[in-house]
């Protein structure tokens, strides 16, 4: 691999930093960056590799390795057998950019100002890619970035070609870049790879196919029947009503088999992407970079799926707020663990990247760093996770109960997770759990006076 | 109409040429992605989704002369893919896959042997935007019994695959349709000639009659459909030209062909 000279991506050096320290803050500094730093410092030797494998709209319960049978991902399983799958993980905000911008600089949507898609990323906050850089790690971008107001270049090294790319087609791409960086990278310094496979977000586009019936008559028993939770509790907040009441009417003359057809379509997909995750795998596991890599596999948030007879994302039900969080370092964290007792968000990302890379972490992350539990030493963790959804969505998470509140909204919903997975029955209702409605309240309260919001427009604050 | 045409019929083309019996010939296609959706404002209200078809690359597969022996095949292909992030902006980088394969001249045109360069280029000058160059990357891969193994020249690395069916690839399976030999029935498929997706099936679509830009049309065709595949649609005219290669978000059209 080659980086043209006519690329800025290694001009910017600790010693530009240095030099600009009287004048510019850190952050300016990162602000004011035409391309991704690269610090002079080198990372200490034995640092080690980090892989962020990252897809688009991938469910917690969408894995076969989770018990989902209409579905086989034996790539992703075999990552499961040899990692810690963090099975209480949430996204920060269950849509892309929101999310991905969560990811990218540990603080939470209405803090970076990503709180809708296409909203501009704040530019005084520096992202994983421009802190691993700066610190040393040669930096790498491939696939879906979506975080606008921040340009690749200006986070990451190399980045060898556009992001979104199209699941269906070209993902394999992705797959392939990986292994031609990985046998052409810089062996004197450890890598930071940020691998954004597409699918199966498209499955966006899959209800224009699957409003027709589905064309292989041989093979409909593969078509998955209506969710458990097909009818719901109609009780939403008035926000989110409104917008699955759209979804509905939308929907409306579905049929059972164009339900199950739109679960079969997002399947495949997610069946297509597994096996360019395995081949990821392949080539990271093949190469000499293998023991000493971390890998973090995710999904920026999940897919409804047809379950509350709903379709696609941005909303606080477990198929779209909950996804898979794996990690996976070989002779140093556990294999094949479910760790079924800690909340896990997205926004831990970047604390846990710089644990393992052994430097310091920009201050105000909002996230914890995952490694104290990978090393299974005693730690205080959360006992709340919250998320954030369309600006004033606002989600809290306990060992046992989910509370969600939207400003503006007067319902509230609330449920027994630990009892009721499939989220049926809204106990925001019920006499005898107001008390647990009103203690997670006040612990949104509570968290939300902790967080430096950034001013909406009247657009989106209205609402809040 | 089937499912596979409710965005790409604008894009296909009729051929009126008789089918392909020359020793060598080339074919062209233009590839079409589904990106996204736009809304507009008519007559004061907002009107939409309109779904956006964008072009974004092309498919060129040159069948070259056989040898003697009749049973083998070769081709050589060059498969260009290019998006951009945003609509409406240029496209600043595009990712190329070369091969040249040997394949069986059989009912699915299972590869035997190939070698493939990948690599991503940027294109330049695009505003704000600074992509590198990677690779090129270079295979090459062969089938043994049922083992299929693909090496990495670069890193020295090899894959190995266990093929249960009979193989196939995007672009011999065009090859194999448009010489009227493919039957319906179990098959492993090379996505890319790199990504191996196995247990698949070819099965056939019902006939189709459509108008292709004022022409009536009644098309034949077969299905690629199973496990960690999107179904495929190939379409083929009465002369087995494959006019076009459906998913569904992405269409591969015949635009050009010639005997050589």
């Amino acid at each position: 691999m080659s980086t043209p000279s006519s690329s800025p991506s290694s001009t910017f050096t600790r010693r530009d930093f240095l030099r600009s320290g009287s004048a510019l803050s850190l952050a300016a500094f990162f602000n004011t960056a035409t391309a991704a730093p690269q610090g002079s410092v080198r990372a200490t030797k034995d640092a080690p590799n980090l892989l962020f494998l990252n897809l688009d709209q991938l469910s917690h319960m969408a894995l076969s390795c989770h018990g989902n049978p209409y579905l086989k991902t034996p790539n992703i399983d075999r990552l499961a057998a040899r990692s810690v799958d963090f099975s209480k993980s949430y996204t920060p905000d269950p849509i892309c950019c929101p999310a991905r911008a969560s990811w990218c600089t540990g603080r939470f949507p209405s803090e970076n100002n990503v709180v809708a898609n296409n909203r501009k990323l704040r530019t005084d906050l520096p992202d994983y890619g421009q802190w691993l850089g700066e610190h040393g790690y040669q930096t790498v971008h491939i696939g879906k970035w979506h975080v606008p107001g921040r340009q690749l270049h200006q986070s990451f090294q190399l980045v060898p070609h556009n992001s979104h790319p199209q699941g269906e087609y070209s993902d394999n791409l992705i797959a392939l870049s990986f292994e031609a960086f990985l046998a052409n990278r810089d062996h004197e310094r450890p890598f930071f790879a940020q691998i954004g496979l597409m699918n199966p977000h498209d499955c966006g586009n899959a209800p224009r196919t699957a409003k027709h019936s589905f064309p292989f008559k041989h093979l409909r028993d593969q078509l998955p029947p209506y969710p458990p939770n097909f009818d719901f509790d109609r009780r939403e907040p008035e926000q989110l009503k409104s917008m699955h009441n759209g979804l509905m009417n939308f929907t409306k003359m579905w049929t059972e088999e164009n339900w199950g057809h739109q679960a079969w379509l997002y399947y495949r997909m997610v069946e297509m992407v597994d096996v360019n995750v395995g081949y990821i795998l392949d080539t990271l596991e093949q190469s000499s970079d293998h023991a000493n890599t971390v890998i973090i596999f995710t999904s920026d948030h999940g897919d409804a799926n047809g379950y509350h007879r709903m379709l696609f994302k941005d909303n606080f039900y477990e198929t779209s707020v909950r996804v898979p969080t794996m990690v996976c370092f070989p002779g140093h964290a556990p294999e094949g663990v479910e760790d079924t007792k800690h909340l896990v968000s997205g926004l831990d990302f970047f604390p846990t990247f710089c644990d393992y890379a052994g430097i310091v972490p920009p201050s105000g992350l909002r996230g914890r760093s995952l490694k104290p539990l990978l090393d299974g030493k005693a730690t205080q963790w959360r006992r709340y996770l919250h998320a954030q959804s369309k600006a004033s969505g606002r989600m809290v998470v306990d060992e046992r109960f989910k509370f969600v509140r939207y400003y503006g909204s007067k319902t509230t919903q609330l449920f027994d997770l630990a009892n009721d997975p499939y989220e049926t029955r809204n106990l925001a209702f019920e006499p005898e759990y107001q008390s647990d409605c009103k203690r997670l309240a006040n612990e949104i309260d509570r968290h939300e006076a902790t967080l430096e919001n950034v001013a909406l427009p009247s657009s989106l604050s209205k609402r809040t | 109409m089937h499912l596979s045409f409710d965005l790409y019929p604008s894009y296909l083309q009729s051929f009126d040429i008789a089918p392909l019996e020359c020793v060598a010939s080339r074919q062209h296609y233009a590839i079409h992605a589904m990106r996204n959706y736009a809304y507009r404002t008519e007559n004061g209200r907002q009107e939409g989704p309109f779904p956006q078809v964008r072009p974004e690359g092309s498919l060129e597969l040159e069948c070259l002369k056989p040898p003697t022996i009749n049973s083998l095949r070769s081709m050589e292909v060059t498969h260009t893919r290019s998006w951009s992030t945003w609509t409406g902006q240029k496209h600043s980088s595009k990712q190329t896959i070369a091969a040249k394969i040997d394949y069986a001249a059989n009912a699915t045109g299972s590869p035997g042997k190939w070698k493939l360069s990948y690599q991503s280029d940027p294109i330049f000058p695009v505003k704000s935007y600074r992509y590198s160059k990677i690779g090129p990357m270079r295979q090459t891969g062969h089938r043994l019994g049922n083992v299929i193994t693909i090496s990495t020249t670069d890193s020295g690395q090899d894959r190995t695959y266990q093929a249960h069916h009979p193989t196939t690839s995007l672009y011999t399976l065009i090859e194999r349709l448009q010489a009227g030999v493919v039957e319906p029935g179990p098959i492993d498929y090379l996505d890319d000639l790199t990504m191996f997706r196995p247990g698949l099936e070819i099965t056939p679509l019902p006939d189709q009659r459509i108008e292709i830009k004022g022409t009536i049309e009644d098309l034949h065709g077969f299905a690629l459909v199973g496990p960690a595949l999107l179904p495929l649609y190939f379409w083929q005219n009465s002369n087995n030209h494959v006019l076009a290669v459906i998913g569904r978000n992405v269409a591969y059209t015949l635009t050009e062909i010639e005997c050589k």
